[in-house]
């Protein structure tokens, strides 16, 4: 296996996300999105309309694992990674909680604070403001476990 | 890399301080567009569409009793207050009919706006078509 | 269909960024690592100039954009839930996604994770609850908010983001 090439500028990275979000408005009318296609799933699972569903962001979804396993194998970086137990369990609470935060807001960072973002949605910055605030405030509490 | 993105952002963001709100750039296509009469179709242009068996979507706007009534062949009803949110494909030929032209007319504007470019409505509405001089004999 | 074909260029737009690990997510909230900082704005800003200047010219009309619909407290509280959550996880629904593709397990936990989440919250039927639905906004922009053009808006976020990205970089240049 090749070794793992470095990662990009994040400003050129950037840049380049926001050349696709751009076109997502242009060609599909729309931006990005990702938690609308686990309440799509969901909505299904346990029928529960309530739940925003879009077909739209399901197909949106395949289509990032598919690339973001594109970029991993071009660069040498796939690769099977468990990390230790308390990073596991925080990792699904983390799930888990960002599903409430996504539900209640109707979105995330994808649909909501770089999409909304881009668009100057009101709902899209305010959200994003209070998802860096609150990433802020509980972080001394879970530093250990990124130690 | 970083230069050539940072003095390109910093450029257009000073730029758009001094540009005309983009809002009135669509507003000004639509005005040519109605200026040029790229809007509507006549009553016989429609037909030699039909004829020709072009792909279309004939777009009652009337409201749901008024299309119950009577209304043409192959005409799918979708009352006014309900355009701006109907569902269409975006390579569809959209053409709109109403009573007198007016409401028609104006769904035109509403469907410019979402993004549709392909949409017309039928000169003098449907009104137009009933009273045709040397159809009815008047 | 375009749908899965943008989602393959996210995708791979996220994971050239780094952004598929949880490690280096996790850094911009102790300082160590401000890649998503660095890279949300970009990208922000890339596609907010893009599309005022695109509807400028002509070439896209505003109103064919869907803008996501605002509603005040849900999407405050809402916020701060999911920042919570962003912190312990590492990752982002998004994120999340491309972490798993790439074979990080963490990953898949924070993917289930949401899952359940997001299945709770529809069998507890959030979504028709009253809280749910306070203080909508319907698709209100900055700019209106504000009562300022769209184009001064546009240039203070530029602004803004740039001697934020000054101050990103001397900042690690200093630590």
């Amino acid at each position: 296996m090749s070794r793992p090439q470095a990662y990009s500028d994040p400003y050129v990275a950037g840049t380049g996300l926001g050349l696709v979000l751009l076109a997502s408005y242009v060609l599909a009318g729309r931006g990005l999105g990702a938690s609308g296609a686990f309440t799509t799933v969901a909505a299904k699972v346990i029928n529960a309309p309530s739940l925003h569903q879009s077909q739209w962001l399901l197909l949106e979804i395949g289509g990032v694992i598919i690339g973001g396993f594109l970029s991993a194998l071009l660069a040498g970086r796939v690769q099977w990674k468990v990390e230790r137990g308390s990073r596991m369990s925080l990792a699904f609470a983390g799930g888990a909680v960002m599903g409430l935060g996504a539900v209640l807001a109707r979105g995330c960072t994808s649909g909501l604070a770089l999409t909304g973002g881009a668009l100057l949605s009101v709902g899209g910055w305010i959200f994003m403001i209070a998802a860096f605030a609150g990433a802020y405030a509980l972080a001394p509490l879970v530093r250990r476990s990124w130690l | 890399m970083r230069r050539t993105l940072a003095t390109i952002a910093a450029t257009a963001g000073v730029l758009a301080l001094f540009a005309r709100d983009p809002g009135t750039a669509s507003l000004d296509r639509l005005g040519k567009s109605i200026a040029n009469e790229e809007d509507h179709v006549t009553q016989d242009e429609l037909n030699q569409w039909i004829k020709q068996k072009k792909s279309l979507r004939l777009v009652d706007v009337r409201s749901k009793d008024e299309f119950a009534k009577s209304h043409a062949a192959n005409a799918e009803s979708i009352p006014m207050d309900q355009i701006a949110s109907a569902a269409f494909k975006s390579d569809d030929t959209i053409v709109l009919l109403s009573e007198g032209g007016a409401h028609a007319a104006q769904a035109w504007v509403i469907l410019q706006m979402r993004g549709f470019r392909s949409v017309y409505f039928l000169r003098n509405g449907i009104a137009g078509r009933r009273y045709e001089p040397g159809r009815d004999g008047c | 269909m375009t749908a899965m074909l943008i989602g393959i260029a996210f995708g791979f737009a996220l994971e050239r960024a780094g952004l598929g690990d949880s490690r280096k997510l996790a850094g911009q909230f102790y300082f160590t690592d401000l890649t998503v900082f660095k890279v949300m704005f970009t990208a922000i800003v890339t596609a907010m100039l893009g599309v005022f200047w695109l509807a400028r010219l002509g070439v896209i009309d505003l109103a064919s954009i869907s803008v996501p619909e605002t509603y005040l407290v849900p999407q405050l509280l809402g916020g701060l839930i999911f920042g919570a959550g962003f912190v312990a996880a590492g990752l982002c629904p998004g994120t999340s996604c491309v972490s798993a593709a790439t074979g990080r397990a963490d990953g898949l936990a924070v993917v289930f994770g949401l899952f359940t989440g997001v299945l709770l919250c529809g069998a507890a039927g959030l979504g028709d609850g009253h809280f749910y639905n306070l203080t909508p906004r319907g698709t209100e922009t900055l700019p209106q908010l504000l009562h300022v053009p769209y184009g001064v808006v546009v240039f203070a976020v530029v602004a803004m983001a740039l001697t934020m990205f000054k101050l990103a970089e001397r900042f690690k240049a200093a630590s």
